[in-house]
């Protein structure tokens, strides 16, 4: 269990901040660690494609934000993750309503891209082909943009899977 | 020649038959003129039950009657079918022959009545290439569906050959299958890689069988059952199976979203610890039993090659117990591919220290070790070569690792008595934040285990499981000779005991999603165990000096004298016996040692795994 002693404000306009934060929540729960922290959300924020992350601690009994509250009911771990084999990457995604979603990538430049944006990185530093990639990975939501327009950084949102929760075959 | 290898219903949807696989495999390799298709019946009827009640039967209830085997009810599904009256004991089924709730016996009636419609697109399906010869392969509820399909396949078109082959076709089983079934032409009894290819010679010859080893074959109107050949089949003659048919097939279909993909790998056939100690309930055939592995880099060129191939992470192995070989040789190449494999694998639960955190590294994730009881002494009595001991280390230690432990716990053991379990049921409130066993039952009579073929060590009267009888239109004594499971008179714990057990094991299940009981290690040698289980006050438990040193001592499991010996000896404590035997009383009492008969076992885990359940109440059986 790691604690993380100050709140984190997730903020829709410091790309970059929060997505270190994502990043590095995303690595804990691939480390198979608990992770106890508080958050302050910027209500612009769409945090819906970091349910599969642990969520934040309730700031107290009555505290009633909504998207605090279904990421709390959202959550449990295995349910956006990756795997790593020989010459591919596997994705698997339950996070849509439609049923899992699967995704094996085998080639470049979804490859790379997507091994490249584990490290958060901003959006303009990408070519016009790799963004074009990271368009369709936002749009599966494999990825997340967080910033101010001109500062817009990319993560990798599934995590990838070295320890599995028990009982594993629930996953 | 055309040859078509079929498995039908109630085969896993997700995994390939490596029983086709290496058929195939071997087949095309003995003969090469042989052309060799696959028909994957099982897929082909959950995809059947999906469509033609508009979603409503999916492969999710075709799982839950695929993996309960013993209840017969996916034998009984296709009956009707088999026995050309759709009304076949359908009644009965709710006479309380099955154990199944109302609500699961509405499932298996509504699939029943669609069970011919199945079996006659199976039989269209399978002409509509015109083959030779059909083969299918039958473990577990395979039987009556592909007799079902077998029947109605010779009727429309006689000339067709069809074989049988599998686990269930062995020893007498696969006699009384065939002598039963004038449709069948051969049942093939044993492992098929030798003998298979050398039948189809004979049928392309268009010779009989006559001294092809396991085979039964047709003499004019008589059944004719070769002996089996006494020497198992040796592991160099066993091919990489063959999944790329598969993988066409379960790709292209709906099945496929409703599970994850697995590989099934058959690293070694038989059991060494079988061979000279057959676990007195373990149904595995003496014939088989010979234990057979393949060479660490033939398995490590086979799983690769095969990962690599079909580009599927989850591997189950097949083996009944993993090669102690293995540990030094194949783990390590495993665990250094670097790849994110989420491995399946049997063991048996005492292992060396540091056997575990090698499964772990090597994408071990999920182990069968065989525990079924927490007392030592009914642990002798079935002869299974462990000590409860044993058992607890692996079920503690596998927490830090984050192993899924699957596990039974069986009971009903002739000359256990009432004080083996009361002894366990007092301390299971101990046990809470371990992986509790996900059923509790009475050991079933299974065809070949030391308690079936020895009726003098206690189960002495004996008679098919009545499902047998809604199955098949058959005299009992051929039943007899069919069967896999029987029904026994009841040994061991009855009553009182029994049910306190239930009721312990099921707390036990309730209380383990949210208790946790973790020891760490404190600068200073000191220990901490922080003790957050269920139904236990929340304490912080601190453990310095000789305290810390013992409770350490005790991961092993020690006696009291051994413990004391240990203290004074190598860790050069100052501690007499009194004090150390009052200490271990107060442990034990907190609940952080169990007691097997005398061996103190610590039972706090060096570590917490994720679970995999969000909240307590979403617990689920898969
Ligand atoms: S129960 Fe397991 S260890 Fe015992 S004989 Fe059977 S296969 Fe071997």
């Amino acid at each position: 269990m790691i604690e993380v002693e100050r709140p984190v404000r997730l903020d829709a306009a410091d790309g970059q901040a929060t997505s270190r934060f994502v990043a590095w929540l995303r690595d804990r729960l691939s480390e198979g660690l608990a992770v106890a922290w508080r958050a302050s959300l910027d209500p612009r924020l769409d945090a819906s494609p970091l349910y599969h992350l642990p969520p934040p601690l309730p700031e107290g009994p009555g505290e009633q934000d909504p998207a605090l509250v279904r990421w709390r009911a959202s959550y449990r771990p295995g349910v956006c993750f990756y795997r790593v084999g020989p010459g591919f990457i596997q994705v698997k995604d339950l996070r849509g309503p439609g049923g899992p979603s699967r995704y094996t990538l085998t080639q470049d430049p979804y490859l790379s891209l997507f091994t490249r944006c584990l490290t958060p990185t901003l959006l303009t530093d990408l070519t016009e082909d790799a963004r074009r990639i990271a368009d369709a990975l936002l749009a599966e939501r494999l990825l997340i943009a967080v910033g101010a327009p001109g500062d817009r950084w990319v993560t990798t949102l599934p995590s990838r899977m070295r320890r599995w929760p028990v009982p594993s075959y629930l996953i | 020649m055309r040859l078509i290898l079929a498995s039908m219903p109630w085969a896993d949807l997700h995994s390939p038959s490596p029983a086709m696989g290496i058929l195939g495999a071997r087949t095309r390799a003995a003969r090469p003129g042989t052309e060799v298709t696959e028909y994957h019946g099982a897929i082909r009827w959950a995809e059947y039950l999906l469509a033609a009640t508009n979603g409503e039967l999916t492969p999710e209830d075709y799982a839950r009657i695929a993996d309960d085997a013993p209840s017969g009810l996916g034998e009984w599904i296709f009956a009707g079918a088999l026995n050309g009256r759709p009304e076949w004991r359908l009644k009965e089924l709710r006479s309380g022959v099955v154990r199944q709730s109302d609500a699961e016996i509405d499932v298996a009636v509504r699939m029943r009545r669609l069970a011919d419609g199945f079996v006659e697109q199976a039989v269209a399906e399978l002409l509509a290439t015109a083959p030779d010869v059909v083969g299918f392969t039958t473990t577990f509820q395979q039987n009556t569906s592909s007799l079902a399909v077998a029947g109605r396949l010779k009727q429309v078109r006689p000339s067709t050959r069809v074989v049988l082959g599998g686990a269930n076709c062995e020893g007498p089983m696969g006699a009384a299958l065939h002598r039963n079934h004038p449709f069948v032409d051969f049942v093939v009894r044993g492992e098929g890689e030798l003998v298979f290819p050398r039948l189809l010679d004979r049928i392309a010859a268009d010779q009989d069988a006559a001294g092809l080893e396991g085979v039964c074959w047709w003499r004019d109107e008589r059944s004719i059952a070769n002996p089996e050949s006494p020497s198992p089949v040796p592991v160099e003659v066993i091919p990489v199976p063959d999944y790329d048919q598969w993988q066409r097939v379960i790709e292209a279909s709906p099945v496929l979203s409703y599970g994850s993909p697995c590989l099934l790998i058959e690293a070694s056939r038989g059991c060494w610890w079988g061979e000279r100690h057959h676990c007195t309930f373990c149904g595995l055939n003496d014939a088989m039993i010979k234990f057979r592995s393949k060479p660490p880099d033939r398995l490590w060129a086979e799983l690769s090659g095969l990962v690599r191939r079909h580009q599927i992470l989850d591997v189950f192995f097949t083996d009944n117990i993993l090669d102690l070989a293995y540990y030094d040789e194949v783990l390590p190449l495993v665990a250094a591919s670097g790849w994110d494999l989420r491995i399946f694998f049997e063991v048996k639960s005492n292992m060396r220290p540091g056997q575990l955190e090698r499964l772990a590294a090597a994408g071990v994730v999920e182990l069968q070790p065989g525990i079924e009881s927490l007392s030592s002494r009914v642990l002798k009595l079935m002869d299974k070569g462990v000590t409860a001991t044993a058992n607890l280390r692996l079920l503690r230690d596998s927490e830090a690792l984050s192993i899924t432990v699957t596990w039974n716990y069986l009971y009903g053991f002739p000359e256990e008595r009432a004080e083996d379990y009361l002894q366990v049921i007092a301390q299971l409130p101990a046990l809470v934040h371990l992986q509790p066993p996900r059923a509790v039952a009475r050991v079933a009579l299974e065809r070949f285990s030391p308690f079936f073929e020895r009726p003098e060590l206690g189960f002495a009267t004996r008679s098919p499981k009545p499902f047998y009888g809604l199955v098949y239109d058959l005299p009992e004594a051929e039943l007899g000779d069919l069967a896999y499971y029987f029904d026994c008179e009841e040994a061991g714990i009855t009553g009182d005991p029994e049910r306190t057990l239930h009721e312990a094991v099921g707390r036990w299940q309730r209380a383990h999603p949210d208790s946790t009981l973790v020891v760490s290690e404190n600068p200073g040698g000191s220990l901490l165990i922080a003790d957050r289980r269920q139904g236990w006050p929340v304490r912080d438990h601190v453990l310095t000096g000789w305290h810390a040193a013992a409770y350490r001592a005790l991961e092993r499991g020690r006696s009291a004298k051994a413990l004391t010996d240990r203290l004074t000896g190598d860790d050069g404590y100052a501690v007499d016996p009194g004090t150390v035997s009052a200490w271990l009383e107060t442990a034990h009492r907190d609940g952080l040692t169990y007691d097997d008969d005398g061996t103190f076992v610590a039972l706090a885990t060096r570590g917490v795994p994720l679970r995999a359940y969000a909240r307590p109440d979403a617990v689920e059986v898969r």
